[in-house]
């Protein structure tokens, strides 16, 4: 697998996985960034046919996987910086484009405190409209696992976001 | 997709516009792809960049120093971007550069006044002295008279000195130098009586009890007090004191007899040089004291050979490496293989310490024959309530496997759950020798599975045992502060307390814990810290202490109270100068019958 298309199957993929670990999305894109110039560079110590997205998709996760958690043991010292930079850019963002759904938002909410399983295949999946194959074959399962918990992911966020709403017009009514 | 119940589902192009704003710019993201595999390729130089982070971590150490002259530390705050100091005066703002210089005589308020009531009754005394003669022979009697009236108080207190290190150090001596004080007023009273005060007969008296005070201060400032600065500055102000005050006077055995004991210009120089000198001497903390550059020096020299373990090595190359400061692998790859062929029983430990450090990359180690060869019988599934049993044996390879990017998820929770029978093991031993450090390793290794196995459990685990290990009560001549390496010796050690802070960077600080005291014990001692051995562990705790998150800060009370011997000696000092200035310099006479 060459590099290009090492970036365009999993580069997106890959940094929803991040994010779904708990890494904000701009660190998220830098560690993303970071796997998949790491694999191609020790291409070589990968064990197994690295042409086989399976394989490269086992391997690059296992790569993102460490540089995630080299990120977190250096939390403490980078969060005074991370916090920092992470705040501004989010304020920037918040400037720049108004939110004019609150919708969206509470999804957005609710989509991160999914299990983690469900969450790690939303935000892989939908995150660059990466196709199944691509996420099962950096989770290292099955697509019909995939398809399992894309269904379940939805369910869950069909129902709770059913209950905020509906709760929100219990308070609207109440007001009114 | 199979979508058979679409109605209960949410929309996808819901969450596709929800997640909308997150997505990446795939040509942006394509370059920095390239661009670190470009610069990998060119091998950007990682030593550059390091040596770089030690220049800039030496000119903030020069700000420090240079505030630590000034002003106590602990005042200024801390500087959270900073490595070596914890503080730098040239980052704070005008209006808190003039609260520290302000604040430092009100800190001293109760010196203050003890100094400003002292110095009035002195004057008193001395108003109705007159300028004339002195009989040296009577002065001499009048003294001998005070000491015997008043001698037993004087040895008291300073018997009372000499077991300060079963009570702690601070106490005692603060006691003696305000018993110090009283009595320079009570000696100067007692002389004035016989219309006898003279600056030599007061300064003799002053130098002498300066001189034994700083002996006092010198002989404990290695023993338990709750000092934050370094204890020999005590020894320094008091010894200094005591040059200055003699370069005023000239004894009375080297006056002769009918001649004026003027200010002698040769001795006044050599007195104050003297004082300086002693100052500088314990002040060298602050001026050229230990610090990152040490650290790192001592690591790239390492060889085996001397005092100390790669065990403990680890620890100071794996802060090097945490701070950004870096060491030079390739120099302490050498000598690290050299001293592994000639000691190969300590293989396995020696490559732990390798592994912790970073001197050997996961890729390298996991290529280790008995890595692989032992990695079925640590992850077999049926061991899985068995203990790994001899952690710095086994540390580097279930590392290594950790760090493989084909570790099965399956293969990680058994690793982790062999790793937690461990934990319980060290829970159940109250006398297990080096518990901390013990519990280190499985927490890095847990950590390093990507395992939150029982997290709660071990946090709680963890805090109990750091209070449980740190030393609080005063023991003759130990340190306290620190942590004891196991539960039946009552001693402050040193690798211990690295440990003990690594765990609580990763679980937090218990609130029972006596910080005032870990930072007392992490303080700079110039005596102790002439041995690398001494200074590197401390540097290292004491900058890991200051990044753990959740820390409390030096508060203003903290730090007036854990200075006031260095106050107290200051204005004791000032005391003793003004007594023996204010008096009349007086021509000796000498009525020796005989």
């Amino acid at each position: 697998m060459d590099l290009q298309e090492s970036i365009d199957r999993f580069g997106s993929p890959v940094t929803g996985l991040i994010v779904s670990w708990g890494a904000p999305v701009i660190d998220a894109a830098e560690l993303a960034q970071d796997s998949l110039a790491d694999a191609h560079l020790s291409l070589s110590s990968c064990r197994g046919d690295v042409t086989d997205p399976i394989v490269f998709g086992r391997w690059l996760r296992g790569i993102a996987r460490n540089k995630f958690l080299e990120w977190s043991r250096n939390r403490s010292r980078r969060q005074r910086l991370s916090i920092t930079t992470t705040t501004d850019a989010l304020d920037q963002i918040a400037t720049q484009c108004v939110i004019v759904d609150e919708r969206l938002e509470r999804l957005r909410n609710e989509i991160q405190r999914l299990p983690s399983k469900q969450r790690d295949v939303v935000m892989m999946h939908y995150l660059d409209e990466t196709s199944i194959a691509d996420v099962a074959a950096l989770l290292s399962i099955t697509v019909k696992s995939v398809e399992g918990r894309l269904y379940q992911a939805r369910k869950t966020l069909r129902t709770r976001m059913d209950e905020t709403t509906s709760w929100t017009h219990v308070a609207k009514a109440l007001l009114l | 997709m199979n979508q058979p119940n679409e109605n209960y589902l949410i929309d996808e192009n819901e969450i596709r516009t929800a997640l909308k704003q997150w997505r990446l710019d795939g040509a942006a993201f394509s370059a920095g792809v390239r661009s670190r595999i470009d610069a990998a390729s060119n091998g950007v130089s990682n030593l550059r960049r390091s040596e770089s982070g030690v220049s800039r971590h030496q000119r903030q150490s020069e700000w420090f120093r240079v505030a630590a002259s000034f002003a106590p530390i602990q005042l200024l705050g801390r500087n959270l971007e900073t490595t070596v100091a914890p503080v730098s005066f040239a980052a704070i703002s005008v209006g808190k550069k003039l609260f520290v210089v302000l604040a430092f005589p009100f800190l001293c308020f109760l010196m203050i006044g003890l100094t400003v009531i002292g110095m009035m009754r002195i004057r008193a005394i001395q108003r109705d002295q007159e300028r004339g003669s002195v009989d040296v022979e009577q002065v001499r009697h009048a003294t001998r008279k005070w000491w015997r009236s008043y001698g037993w108080i004087a040895a008291i207190v300073f018997m009372f000195v000499l077991i300060a290190p079963f009570l702690g150090w601070t106490l005692p001596l603060m006691i003696a130098m305000v018993g110090s004080g009283f009595a320079a007023v009570s000696l100067i009273k007692t002389l004035a009586k016989e219309k006898m005060v003279d600056r030599a007969a007061i300064g003799g008296s002053c130098v002498a009890g300066l001189a034994l005070l700083g002996q006092l201060s010198a002989t404990l400032a290695t023993v338990n007090s709750t000092q934050l600065l370094d204890p020999y500055l005590v020894t320094g102000v008091l010894f200094a004191g005591s040059f200055m005050i003699g370069s005023l006077i000239r004894p009375l055995a080297k006056t002769k007899p009918d001649a004026e004991h003027r200010l002698n210009k040769p001795w006044f120089i050599a007195g104050v040089l003297s004082g300086c000198l002693v100052m500088a001497l314990c002040s060298k903390s602050y001026w050229g004291g230990a610090n990152s550059a040490d650290v790192r020096q001592y690591v790239e020299s390492f060889d085996g050979n001397g005092i100390g373990l790669w065990d403990d090595w680890a620890d100071y190359a794996g802060w090097l490496n945490e701070a950004g400061v870096g060491f030079d692998q390739d120099t302490v790859l050498t000598r690290f293989q050299q001293d592994m062929d000639a000691h190969p029983t300590m293989r396995t430990w020696m490559l732990t310490a390798a592994a912790r450090s970073g001197l050997i990359a996961d890729s390298e180690l996991l290529s280790y024959p008995d890595v692989q060869t032992e990695r079925n019988r640590l992850t077999d599934a049926q061991r899985i309530d068995q203990p790994i049993l001899n952690l710095k044996t086994e540390y580097f390879r279930i590392f290594a496997l950790a760090s493989s990017n084909d570790l099965a998820q399956t293969d990680r929770d058994v690793l982790a759950n062999r790793l937690m029978v461990d934990w319980d093991q060290l829970a159940s031993n109250d006398l297990d020798y080096r518990r901390l450090e013990s519990a280190l390793l499985i927490s890095e290794l847990i950590e390093k599975l990507d395992s939150e196995t029982v997290r709660d459990r071990r946090t709680a685990d963890v805090h109990r045992w750091l209070v449980e290990c740190q030393v609080t009560q005063p023991r003759v001549f130990s340190n306290g502060g620190g942590f004891c390496s196991t539960m039946n010796i009552d001693d402050s050690d040193r690798q211990a307390t690295v440990a003990a802070i690594s765990l609580m960077e990763a679980y937090g600080i218990p609130s029972e814990l006596d910080i005032a005291m870990l930072r007392s014990y992490l303080r700079p001692n110039v005596l102790r810290d002439l041995q690398s051995y001494n200074y590197v562990p401390r540097i290292v705790a004491k900058e890991k202490l200051e990044r753990v998150p959740g820390l409390p800060s030096v508060t203003l009370a903290d730090a007036m109270r854990s200075e006031l011997p260095l106050w107290l000696a200051i204005m004791l000092v000032l005391l003793l100068a003004y007594a023996t200035l204010s008096s009349p310099n007086r021509l000796p006479v000498s009525t020796r019958r005989g």
